[in-house]
């Protein structure tokens, strides 16, 4: 089976088998454009601990990548989160936010909407000072703003 | 890290992930919110549903079409509410559905009892906006569900009003799905729409007026058991593969009775068919012969009606049949190419493979009057030729 090195922003070199990293599009999309046989694909927006976890993710899931489109993932965002999903995406909210951008680099759409709807679903059913609090972010909206937007949800 | 970190992409994936009753509040967490919300709202509110069933929450639903009426394409409706509708939601919400130029698509899920009036305000306010192609209505109901297709908003209406006149219809025939298709436009969004709020439709049969292809997601209602489709004979063969393909993959598990009454179902689309392991009961007009020649593989089938334009004997055929499907109680072929000698041969295939004490007689209809047979033979087999 062919395998693939992927340099990881803390210059780790991870070794993975190569349909496992296809789920990722903007590697496959490097891959097709690039012809050498025995390359190293730098990833210097990943951290190794991060692109780990993500190979977990992919080795769980690799028989389901169907052919469906991006664009059929993305519109698909009512779906159940399965039990394993759901466990392995138990982390931290620093972690959660760092799968989302990783996701979103790599290209993995079923990843980015599984992270996605969990940090949906934190803050779903929440009021606006309720989410600013569990999302930690600081209101900089200003008196009158605040005004507008209270006339807007009127 | 912190969610603010993220580019607007993913925190707008975020926020098509969260329930429409919340986007009001998310936008008035902070400044970037506020302004993601305004820069995707072409994009996250192409496709919206008032789905909310509490009071509170369908307010939260109105407030935020107010702000992007402008915007939606497809839209679904839940009217099958907890709470009245009263009079200033209704007005509310007939107001901006007025001014939604760019809606293509409406479904609206009824309640049972709703009243024909509201049915037809709603309607009306359509029939002005300049790009609509597809409205849809339904209950979701577990009886017998038919999919009616209108291309008239008066026609579509008549119907409508009839069937909620108790006295013309009983109630539970309210249950139609009912589509006003306007200028011939594609109903696989719609239907697909559909499938995925319809959690109870056991029974559905519809007239095949467009391609196959723009039923197929009726493949994805997830209790559908008996499924029956009727076409026009006399136009071309339409390409059915498509659809029974949906079929044969999605409700592989649970579809137990299909009638396919349209031209064009040949050998591939049977082999398509039999993949379907619990189908017991199955109507079909064949196009070719050697369609039969799968039937064999139907094990749990009891009830067969095969219609195949044919003039060749078709006895081996049919005896291959009983031989292979144990549970076989019927089997009915119109106005087949069958020799009287098919009785003997039938009966001697049935006394070595069926026990008549355990297994009523298989009916072999083949024709209108009953066939006079003896004691013996009677425990196996009853004929009409």
């Amino acid at each position: 089976m062919a395998v693939i090195k992927l340099l990881t922003s803390d210059n780790v070199i991870i070794e993975t088998e190569m349909d496992l990293i296809m789920c990722s599009g903007t590697i496959k999309g490097m891959l097709e454009s690039c012809s050498g046989d025995d390359e190293i694909v730098p990833l210097p927006k990943v951290r190794s601990a991060i692109l780990t976890k993500i190979l977990q993710w992919a080795q769980f899931h690799r028989y389901e990548f169907a052919d469906t489109t991006a664009e059929e993932e993305a519109e698909n965002v009512c779906g159940v989160i399965s039990p394993w999903d759901s466990d392995f995406i138990n982390v931290d909210m620093s972690t959660l936010v760092e799968l989302i951008e990783v996701a979103n680099f790599l290209n993995i759409q079923r990843l980015l909407q599984l992270a996605c709807k969990t940090a949906a679903n934190m803050i779903a059913g929440k009021t606006s000072e309720d989410m600013r609090k569990i999302l930690n972010i600081k209101n900089d909206l200003t008196f009158s703003e605040e005004a507008v937007m209270r006339k807007e949800s009127k | 890290m912190n969610l603010l970190d993220l580019d607007d992409d993913s925190l707008s994936c975020l926020l098509h992930h969260l329930p429409i009753e919340d986007h009001m509040n998310f936008a008035k967490v902070c400044q970037r919110f506020h302004r993601i919300w305004e820069d995707y709202k072409c994009w996250i509110y192409k496709r919206m549903e008032l789905g909310s069933t509490s009071d509170k929450g369908f307010k939260q639903e109105l407030i935020l079409l107010h702000h992007t009426a402008d915007y939606v394409k497809n839209l679904i409706v839940n009217l099958n509410r907890k709470f009245e509708w009263n009079k200033i939601y209704m007005a509310k919400f007939l107001n901006m559905l007025k001014r939604m130029h760019t809606l293509e698509r409406l479904i609206l899920w009824l309640k049972d009892d709703e009243p024909y009036e509201v049915l037809e305000t709603i309607i009306r306010t359509l029939e002005h906006l300049p790009n609509i192609k597809c409205i849809a209505t339904y209950q979701d109901n577990e009886v017998v569900d038919i999919l009616y297709q209108f291309d008239d908003y008066e026609d579509f209406l008549k119907e409508s009003k009839m069937s909620r006149n108790p006295m013309i219809e009983p109630i539970y025939s309210h249950t139609k799905i009912r589509l006003l298709v306007l200028n011939n436009a594609p109903i696989k969004e719609t239907l697909a729409d559909l499938a995925q709020h319809s959690k109870r439709i056991k029974e559905l049969s519809f007239r095949m007026t467009q391609k196959a292809e723009e039923y197929s997601p009726l493949a994805e209602l997830p209790n559908l058991r008996v499924l029956q489709i009727f076409g026009h004979y006399g136009d071309d063969c339409p390409d059915l593969m498509p659809l029974v393909t949906a079929l044969s993959s999605k409700l592989l598990h649970q579809l137990s009775s299909l009638t396919i009454h349209v031209p064009g179902l040949g050998y591939d689309e049977t082999a398509e068919i039999i993949r379907i392991e619990g189908l017991q009961r199955l109507d079909c007009h064949f196009s070719e012969l050697r369609c039969l020649e799968l039937l064999k593989h139907l094990k749990v089938i009891t009830y067969l009606f095969i219609r195949v334009a044919h003039t060749e004997n078709i006895d081996n055929l049919v005896l291959t049949i009983i031989e292979h499907c144990p549970t076989l109680l019927v089997i009915q072929i119109d106005s087949p190419n069958l020799s009287r000698s098919i009785i003997p041969k039938a009966l001697k295939v049935l006394q070595k493979l069926r026990n008549s004490k355990d297994q009523s007689p298989l009916r072999l209809m083949f024709g209108k009057n009953p066939v006079q047979l003896d004691a013996d033979t009677r425990e196996y087999l009853r004929v009409f030729w």
